[in-house]
């Protein structure tokens, strides 16, 4: 599956393959997916669809105005993005990750990075 | 407990437009805190040059009152000027901080990348604003508080009345006497005091006065 794919488009996008498919290559240690303290995600080894490495950094905490709250009341604090994404379940975070490998992949937007797809992963949140 | 496990679900359609929309918003963190910031100096600049103008042309007044909402007055208006000084150099820190010489590499050893870095300082711009935020507010308390007393406080009673110190020789030895009151109209070469709430008038010749002195009080 590497090289040459064509870029994905629709709902091959976000296709549970490939995070059924993510899942298989962390458990082989072919694919390194990382949610530091500070904030930082990241992942490496094997794309589950293209085999590039994914190249993906990501920042879970950000800082955001808080609207109006801000004025004179409440502070603006850091948004951590998976916030609202937190598993109910134990203390499992879902950490979306994109393919943003550096390799070619025909019909990519100009400005794009990766091979197109999306796929989820569960870390267990430190 | 494993350090992963397979998730339950994919991605939604939205997860990688919103991811790209998340990027957008790192990426522009750093120049959205120096435009609050901007904003901020804006507004409390103004604010300084409202209230030091208005100190300046009114402070005097103050004569007017005296005693504790006097001191209260002028702590309240002073301290809150000051304050609203230290929100506007607060929020200028945080628009533009000060600069210093950095190596990538002690960014990259401290934040482990460029994009936490920027956050980081982001954050710092934040927590000086936070600073500036908190500053103004009890600026505008103190200012309340002071023009407050400034207002409410009474007025100091301006010297109304006459207090007049006069040479009686109208017993077998010239006596000083005094006599104190509003004065009223009376003939030439006369003067004309009456007392407190009383109805006589004491007429005095002018001659015979040794002293004038005015008072708020008799």
């Amino acid at each position: 599956m590497s090289g040459g794919q064509k870029y994905a488009v629709g709902a091959e996008q976000t296709a549970y393959k490939w995070t059924d498919r993510a899942f298989e290559l962390m458990t082989e240690g072919e694919l390194i997916v990382s949610l530091g303290k500070d904030g930082i995600v990241t992942a490496r080894g094997v794309c589950p669809r293209c085999a590039h490495d994914p190249n993906y950094t990501h920042l879970e905490t950000i800082v955001l105005p808080q609207g109006p709250v801000g004025t004179l009341g409440k502070d603006g604090r850091s948004m951590n993005r998976t916030d609202q994404e937190v598993i109910g379940r134990e203390q499992y975070v879902t950490i979306p990750i994109q393919c943003a490998c550096m390799e070619t992949h025909e019909g990519r937007p100009s400005g794009e990075t990766g091979c197109g797809i999306t796929f989820n992963t569960e870390l267990l949140a430190t | 407990m494993p350090p992963f496990r397979k998730p339950d679900s994919a991605p939604s359609s939205s997860t990688a437009s919103d991811l790209r929309a998340w990027q957008r918003l790192t990426e522009a963190g750093p120049s959205r805190a120096k435009e609050a910031a901007a904003t901020w100096r804006n507004g409390l600049a103004g604010f300084v040059t409202l209230l030091t103008s208005a100190l300046v042309l009114k402070g005097s007044d103050l004569a007017d009152i005296s005693g504790t909402p006097k001191w209260i007055a002028v702590v309240g208006c002073l301290g809150g000027t000051v304050l609203a000084i230290a929100g506007l150099w607060r929020a200028l820190a945080a628009e533009a901080p000060a600069e210093a010489q950095v190596s990538y590499t002690s960014v990259m050893s401290e934040s482990g990348s460029v994009a936490v870095y920027e956050q980081k300082q982001a954050l710092s711009s934040q927590n000086a604003l936070k600073d500036a935020r908190r500053l103004v507010f009890w600026a505008l308390v103190a200012l309340v508080v002071g023009i407050g007393s400034w207002w409410l406080a009474p007025v100091g009673d301006a010297p109304s009345k006459i207090k007049v110190s006069w040479s009686d020789d109208s017993t077998s030895r010239p006596t000083m006497r005094h006599v104190c009151g509003d004065l009223v109209v009376a003939a030439p070469g006369q003067l004309a005091i009456r007392a407190n709430l009383a109805t006589d008038v004491t007429v005095l010749e002018i001659s015979k006065v040794t002293a004038i002195t005015l008072t708020g009080s008799c």
